[in-house]
């Protein structure tokens, strides 16, 4: 990709993330009432005296001028639930855990998902079956079922892995698993429709017929067509793994960014709702210009085309 | 040749039967002989499905029939899907149809945003919305706007874009016939040719639209529900139904059904979904 | 090219082990559930059971309970004696105590503490605790320092109250700290100082060198696990990953009595679940419809949906347990037994009054609404209720589940029908009960004033004998009772269940833990 089409593309994404924090903020100030309203009766100057302190009495552009700048730090003020912690503190604490599930899963998603949708593609008949028929199967799943019986099994008729909780890498598994498999199966699909077509094409079987062994032919002339329609689905794969996750996370007790969101979001704590959705915002934007990053690299065709 | 010319067709004859006995179970609830959705069965607690005598799909805790439940919970979750579906096309359509139909620089900027849109995680968007809402329930609650309307609201308009984007291609498609140049050139307002020749013409693609959201809707639902943020109890929808088997799983009591059930209703009724989906979509080509 | 991405991927599938491994918190020695997050560190302002277990580990009061029978016993004060039947308390501090950053503790600070504590701008749900008290700091010619405590009544049970949290010394720093807010670090005078908190995730506190009996203290950390999940908790600790655990879920009960003799512990507690009931709401006003409401419950029916050690309940104020019932008062003053017949004509004659004023009853009717806190326990319980009102009494409640802080907001505000409420005695003694509804108190929420009920609880404070006492304390009851501003349901129960290897705990009707008296067996 050019220098100037990343800048670009790094521009829009700024300009994204601003435009989502700018309507969050003025949305969340502009609900009824300031955040101490639903506290304990304050007296009218320790009431005064709080707000002054967190900049609630200034005009609206001022305060926005001072979110802009908290921006800059990630500094996003106090949780209006947690009055003594501050945003960036609970964001700090939770949000290597969730791109640790994330990581993870995207990781198994990406090798699993390659691999069963190349071997189905080159072997054909019953495992090509299996492959189609299990990802069609694993997409009509939603992720807490997935889980769900993850659970019963794993954790408690073999009792291998812990049900829940956050203690270590043994945590993670099943959580990997949940999140990884239906995005394993989407990808499986695609990688296998990418090699189809090119083990059908005529390049390929003139290989074959050189003498060329399976393997080599996969590596010089299937993976890296295969692999484009992969990556183009980063964007929407990290989408989804992001949406998964708010599950995920419940289900497995894991204190990541996507609880604190849903929690958020039920308790009302506006501020930490906001510093969660521009976090989100930012790295979803980021996945995508790495697809789009990967995808200009492994088909040039497709910089043209866009 | 590929498997996809010569589809088999079972897989659509189960699809469709599942969906109608599903309805019409779902509908027929109230005249069958199943306990009431809210009646707490003290005698019955937690209960293993019996299959063919009551309880026949088992009981939950606290003795609530579980058949009785799920099938309330299909009337809410495919209510939902339908009008969610609907509102997604209502906003989407129009949308694309109107920037197919202006083309040129108001089309690209409209599809800018639009493209805008896609890096922008819109669950979360719309969580934070529906939390912001919550804040004025009374007002909302005064005007009549209840939590229902503003959740189907909410989860139609996360499935807007790609019904815009079909309405956009098949309106660029349609602009190119005979009959729409014969409209603009007679003098017709655009308005007029998008109400009158454009939209009409669009309703197979719509069709199929319709057939290809509405499992996403079902299944945002039951996702927004298991989260606790969408329909609210004492109302049953599976997502609620899953939620609570999930939470009720532990090692010592035995009560996989509570999880297994509304599991299988759900996966069973978006398969068949997808599959019809699919098939028609296949037609249409 | 193809290794680029070889090695992108290598690195990606790397990150997410390294990023776990880092974030990885390690087991602390003991690991409670919490049953929520404690939200409000600071002692003035917390209330409920998770911010009290919190508390007994970083705060230490004048006194501290014994562990089997909660009686009070000297910590931070050498000794304590009361003259005059409890109107008069003396302590005597220890010498040379230090907070947790060495700083001295004395007599001052508990006293500043105290008036923060009274302060209405704290707003500290406790403040009544020192209601009309004259708190005096004396110095003896041997140096050290004595805090007297006048009361205007007798108060046979402030020792057990010093041992609590409202009651502990609060450092200077947290003192001055703009409400709401904590100062870093948190200076605290407790058997533990609080080492890390992750919201929503867990509390961790270790050993405080400086606490004077520090050396007894065996359990070097404990972490608080923020989960509110009763089957996530049963999952944790029969995984080993828990060792204590607040509350377990009905259905596990059997299994565990079966299997786990060991390590569950149901016992009584002295603890009531009711529902609050607010007198300002427009259909409430009513006195007919609250009896309706009130006695259309069947609390055994409840009780059994409920499970575990739960008792129906026909009062507020729970049996004391080890002593004999208090008295059940004659049927006719009791207006809140099941009885769906006569709740059935309660509601007839409410209809009929609302169609007298010009409303329509159903409509009207239909806006009735139980607040409940959010939480599985707490659903569970509302469509209980929900099901027997419809049952009895044709009623279709709805019912609003708002988080916590929220709905006790709502409650304050006056926003609210029906509330379910609880509350865990905090010393032995019908009071704890009853003095949140003095007419205009904070607790009282429900729009309640008798002068009566006032006078009443103000005679039994000044009572000179304890028969006296119950007998007026009783009267007060009734008198609440009467007015159905509280539809009393159930005594709560103990459900815990604590490792077999751990030493030094007892069941307890307040359910309360002394963490620096545990230990593990070796």
């Amino acid at each position: 990709m050019s220098g100037g089409r990343l800048l670009r593309r790094c521009g829009a994404l700024l300009l994204t993330v601003l435009v989502v924090h700018a309507l969050a903020f003025l949305l969340v100030r502009g609900t009824r009432g300031g955040p101490f309203d639903e506290e304990r009766e304050l007296a009218p100057e320790v009431r005064a005296a709080l707000e002054e302190r967190f900049g609630l009495r200034r005009p609206l552009h001022e305060q926005y001028f001072t979110a802009l700048a908290g921006l800059a730090r990630c500094d996003f003020g106090p949780s209006l639930r947690y009055r003594d912690t501050s945003v960036r503190a609970i964001l700090a604490d939770s949000l290597p855990i969730s791109l640790a599930v994330g990581a993870g899963a995207l990781t198994i998603a990406l090798l699993l998902g390659v691999a069963a949708g190349l071997g189905a593609a080159q072997r054909g008949g019953f495992a090509e079956a299996l492959v189609l028929g299990g990802s069609t199967l694993l997409l009509a799943l939603p992720g807490f079922v997935l889980a769900g019986a993850a659970v019963l099994f794993f954790s408690f008729r073999l009792g291998w892995l812990p049900p829940a909780g956050f203690g270590g890498v043994r945590h993670l598994l099943l959580p990997w698993l949940c999140l990884g498999l239906p995005l394993a199966a989407q990808i499986a699909r695609l990688a296998h429709g990418g090699a189809r077509e090119v083990l059908a094409s005529a390049a390929v079987r003139a290989a074959r017929a050189r003498g060329l062994s399976r393997r080599a032919v996969l590596r010089h002339h299937v993976l890296r067509p295969a692999l484009v329609p992969v990556a183009a689905f980063f964007g929407p794969a990290a989408a989804a793994a992001l949406t998964g996750s708010l599950v995920i996370e419940q289900v497995f007790a894991l204190p990541g960014l996507g609880t604190h969101f849903v929690q958020a979001a039920l308790n009302r704590d506006f501020t930490l709702a906001l510093g969660a959705t521009v976090v989100f915002t930012a790295l979803l934007g980021l996945c995508t210009l790495l697809s789009d990053l990967m995808l200009a690299r492994l088909d040039p065709r497709a910089e043209a085309l866009t | 040749m590929s498997s996809a010319q010569h589809p088999r067709r079972w897989p659509q004859r189960l699809a469709l039967g599942w969906l109608i006995a599903l309805a019409a179970l779902a509908l027929a609830a109230p005249w069958l002989p199943l306990p009431d959705v809210e009646l707490m069965d003290a005698q019955a607690r937690l209960k293993a499905p019996a299959w063919n005598a009551a309880p026949v799909l088992g009981t939950d805790p606290l003795g609530r029939d579980l058949a009785a439940r799920v099938l309330a919970g299909a009337r809410v979750s495919l209510l939902v899907g339908v009008l969610g579906a609907l509102v997604a096309l209502l906003v989407g359509v129009p949308y694309g149809a109107t920037a197919g139909l202006l083309g040129g620089r108001a089309d690209r900027s409209m599809m800018r945003a639009a493209d805008a849109l896609e890096s922008v995680p819109m669950v979360v968007i719309v969580l934070f919305l529906l939390a912001l809402l919550q804040e004025y329930r009374a007002e909302l609650a005064a005007l009549g706007i209840g939590r229902m309307h503003v959740f189907l609201a909410a989860v139609g308009l996360l499935f807007w874009l790609p019904a815009a984007r079909v309405a956009r291609a098949e309106t660029l498609r349609l602009r190119g016939q005979a009959f729409v140049l014969a409209a603009q050139a007679g003098g017709a307002p655009r308005r007029r040719v998008l109400a009158r020749h454009v939209l009409p013409n669009l309703a197979p693609s719509i069709g199929t639209l319709l057939m290809l959201t509405l499992p996403r809707v079902v299944l945002m639902e039951a996702f927004l529900s298991f989260l606790g943020l969408g329909v609210e109890p004492p109302a049953v929808s599976w997502g609620i139904l899953a939620a609570d088997g999930m939470a009720a799983l532990n090692p010592l009591v035995d009560c996989w059904w509570l999880i297994a059930v509304p599991s299988f209703f759900l996966v069973a009724s978006l398969w068949a979904l997808d599959v019809l989906a699919r098939a028609v979509a296949a037609r249409e080509r | 090219m193809l290794r680029r991405v070889r090695r992108a991927l290598a690195g990606f599938a790397l990150l997410a082990p390294i990023v776990a491994f880092g974030c990885v918190p390690g087991r602390a020695e003991l690991v409670v559930v919490n049953g929520g997050d404690a939200a409000l560190l600071d002692p003035h302002l917390g209330t409920s059971a998770a911010e009290a277990r919190v508390a007994a580990a970083l705060h230490a009061g004048l006194t501290r309970l014994a562990p089997a029978t909660l009686a009070p016993l000297p910590d931070l004060a050498e000794e304590f004696n009361s003259e005059e039947g409890g109107r008069r308390w003396l302590f005597l501090l220890r010498p040379s105590l230090t907070w947790s950053d060495g700083s001295p503790l004395c007599a001052e600070d508990f006293r500043a503490s105290w008036e923060r504590l009274r302060l209405p701008a704290t707003g500290a749900p406790y403040a009544s605790w020192l209601d009309g008290a004259a708190i005096e700091i004396r110095l003896r010619p041997d140096g050290r320092e004595e805090i007297a405590v006048e009361f205007p009544g007798a108060r046979p049970m402030f020792a057990e109250m010093t041992a609590l949290w409202p009651l502990a010394p609060v450092h200077a720093t947290l003192r001055a700290a703009a409400p709401g807010t904590l100062p870093a670090p948190l200076v605290t005078a407790g058997p533990y100082l609080l080492v890390r908190r992750a919201v929503r995730d867990r509390i961790r506190v270790a050993r405080n060198p400086h606490f004077w009996r520090a050396e007894s203290v065996a359990l070097g950390s404990l972490d608080f696990l923020a989960v509110e999940s009763q089957f996530t908790a049963l999952n944790l600790f029969l995984a080993g990953e828990a060792d204590y655990v607040p509350s377990v879920p009905r259905l596990a009960v059997p299994r565990l009595l079966a299997e786990h003799a060991d390590a569950f512990r149901p016992s009584p507690q002295y603890a009531s679940l009711f529902l609050r009931v607010n007198l300002r709401h427009p259909l409430l006003a009513d006195r007919d419809l609250r009896c309706a409401l009130a006695r259309a419950l069947d609390r055994t029916a409840l009780a059994e949906a409920l499970g575990g050690a739960r008792q129906p309940a026909e009062r507020l104020v729970p049996p004391l347990p080890g002593t004999s019932r208090l008295p059940v008062p004659p049927p006719t003053a009791a207006p809140l037994g099941f009885d769906p017949q006569a709740a059935r004509a309660h509601l007839a004659a409410a209809r009929a009054r609302l169609a007298a004023s010009g409303e329509d009853p159903e409509r009207a009717l239909a806006a009735l609404e139980l607040l409940v806190p959010a939480s599985e326990l707490n659903r569970d319980l509302a469509a209980a209720l929900r099901e027997q009102w419809k049952t009895h009494l044709g009623l279709p409640v709805r019912i609003l589940a708002l988080e916590g802080r929220e709905a006790r907001a709502a409650e304050r505000a006056g926003e609210y029908a029906l509330s379910r409420s609880s509350w865990v005695g905090d010393y032995l003694d019908p009071e704890t009960f009853l003095a949140p509804f003095r007419g205009g108190g904070p607790g009282n929420r429900t729009g309640f004033a008798d002068p009566r009920y006032d006078a009443c609880l103000d005679a039994a404070a000044a009572a000179r004998d304890a028969a006296e006492r119950a007998a007026q304390l009783e009267r007060a009851e009734r008198i609440l009772l009467e007015e159905v501003a509280v539809i009393p349901l159930l005594t709560d129960a103990n459900l815990e269940l604590v490792a077999p290897d751990l030493q030094g705990f007892f069941p307890n009707p307040r359910g309360h833990v002394d963490w620096s008296a545990l230990a593990r067996r070796p």
